[in-house]
């Protein structure tokens, strides 16, 4: 299907990422510039960034795919990531920007620094922890980058990784956070059109919303209820772990709550949920409807699956083909997946950059760096990142999928319970917060084994090692001894959002 | 039976939606000013 002016539309569309970075790289004098954007973004920025960090590289294909394949029962995705982009901003984000903006913080790992009183072991592991989740986090997105390119230009894997490496890497390299945000507000606008173009039209050509229904009836009686009556996924029990996996792992994996510190004014929080949350859920709904109207151009026989172990995937590929037989449309929504995909690629290589030079380099190993010694360490471990993630998903060793697969619930089980106690519950220790992290992280490992390889576990991996994380948490803080009155008050820790002043 | 759905589902789903969009419209407008201060 390759010709010329196809690849020139894609070819079009990565030359302006690159431009767009070469712009901002003008912008860029200090590490605040490199890592926050000098805490100017503005609150379509902000708020598209939130969108683009969450919204990941398999969303267009694996949103419809999960659709496809199970039904209504899986709406729930529809709403829980939506809902974490709220949830980071009024839970967190509310007091990081406060506290961040009045004491200089670059990253969350500064916070946890200050209200654990540790300025080594607590920054120190939990950004060693993301770091590594965030990388796995990559090689997924690396991943979904070269399904594309394939899929548009038949080209081998390697090819299709080094080329968007490249143009995703130069970019974020010299560009920092303000090529990533414009870069954002570009490929967001593209996605959230794009989507909302050509959804209705894959729906309609399937007969429409209630046709669609009605073929999904007669698949099985579980495609049209709200969670599955048996099985290992989809349960009611199984959606109360998936509420916590996807709407507060999001929120604190790091390359999405380190963007509230780079916000311009605090007045943004106050609006910006619910217009994450109505665009990124019509979207995303869209989506969705649109994998269940594969089902019914199925029926139809309009369309045909391939012949590979993951074909779901392929559903709205397939139904964006049947409805608008046209390459050059193909090529445009190939630019849209590509866009859907490097929205979070760069935000991930950013935030393994700014962990590395500012949490590791400048706090842990050289206190005295200057200020452009540290921009360029941001910069070259930037370039790393994107390197060693290219090694690891080349030949993909065999654990990498299960890794990739377990990157959100290591973020919930590791994460959630050291930021969530160390705002909310003033008793809350250094002790408590390392035992919790360390606990949440090798739990994630020993249940996401067991429910991989041994059995099926009734509620989602990552559940039962944040219990643990947060037995850990409480019963670890209350042996120890709590930071001091005025530590807890100058890093707005207790059980309020904020005070009305 | 509602556009090929069943009620549970319209209201139940419909229902998580509804809730949280009117938890985000309360939230901005109790929004507080003068935070930042």
């Amino acid at each position: 299907m390759t010709n010329f002016l196809e690849v020139g539309i894609v070819a079009l569309y990565c030359l302006g990422m690159i431009g767009i970075g070469a712009w901002a790289s003008k912008k860029i004098q200090t590490t605040s510039d490199y890592l926050i954007a000098g805490r100017s973004l503005g609150f379509w920025m902000f708020t598209l960034l939130m969108f683009g960090s969450v919204c990941s590289g398999m969303s267009l294909l694996g949103v419809p795919g999960l659709g496809f394949k199970l039904g209504w029962p899986t709406i729930w995705e529809q709403l829980f990531v939506p809902l974490s982009i709220g949830f980071c901003i009024i839970f967190f984000g509310v007091k990081l920007y406060q506290v961040a903006k009045k004491e200089g913080y670059m990253t969350v790992q500064d916070y946890l620094a200050e209200r654990y009183q540790s300025p080594r072991a607590v920054p120190g592991v939990s950004a060693v922890a993301g770091i590594i989740v965030s990388i796995i986090y990559l090689a997924g997105q690396y991943t979904a980058i070269s399904i594309v390119l394939i899929w548009l230009f038949d080209i081998p894997h390697w090819q299709a990784l080094i080329i968007g490496a490249v143009v995703v890497t130069i970019y974020t390299v010299i560009g920092g956070l303000y090529a990533i945000s414009v870069t954002t507000l570009f490929q967001a606008g593209l996605l959230i059109f794009g989507v909302l173009i050509i959804g209705p039209i894959v729906i309609g050509n399937a007969g429409g919303f209630t046709v669609i229904n009605e073929a999904m009836s007669t698949v099985g009686i579980d495609m049209v209820q709200p969670w599955m009556s048996s099985g290992p996924v989809f349960t009611p029990a199984y959606l109360v772990s998936f509420f916590l996996l996807l709407t507060v792992g999001l929120a604190c994996a790091p390359h999405v709550i380190n963007n509230v510190i780079a916000v311009k004014d605090i007045r943004y929080f106050k609006w910006a949920p619910i217009v994450g949350f109505l665009i990124y859920g019509a979207v995303m709904l869209l989506l969705k409807i649109s994998g269940y109207a594969g089902i019914a151009l199925q029926q139809q026989g309009l369309i045909t699956l391939p012949d590979v172990s993951n074909a779901q995937d392929y559903i709205f590929l397939l139904g964006v083909e049947h409805a608008m037989p046209n390459i050059y449309v193909w090529a445009i929504f190939g630019v849209i997946v590509l866009a859907a995909v490097m929205s979070t690629t760069d935000r991930l290589m950013l935030t393994i950059g700014a962990m590395f030079s500012w949490d590791i380099y400048k706090n842990l190993l050289k206190p005295a760096a200057r200020d452009r010694e540290v921009l360029r360490v941001s910069q070259i471990s930037v370039l790393a990142s994107g390197i060693i993630t290219i090694f690891l998903v080349i030949n993909p060793p065999d654990i990498l999928a299960f890794l990739i697969w377990m990157g959100i619930g290591v973020m919930l089980s590791t994460f959630a319970v050291p930021l969530i106690a160390g705002l909310y519950w003033r008793r809350a220790t250094k002790e408590g917060a390392l035992a919790s992290m360390l606990c949440g992280l090798i739990f994630a490992g020993v249940f996401g084994y067991y429910n991989k390889f041994i059995g099926p576990l009734p509620m989602h991996f990552s559940f039962y090692a944040f219990v643990i994380a947060i037995v850990a948490m409480v019963v670890v803080s209350l042996l120890t001894r709590p930071v001091s009155k005025d530590v807890l008050d100058l890093t707005l820790t207790g059980p309020f959002i904020y005070h009305r002043k | 039976m509602i556009a090929g759905l069943p009620e549970l589902t319209v209201f139940v789903v419909g229902g998580a939606f509804l809730i949280s969009a009117v938890f985000f419209l309360g939230w901005a407008l109790l929004f507080p000013e003068g935070l930042d201060d």
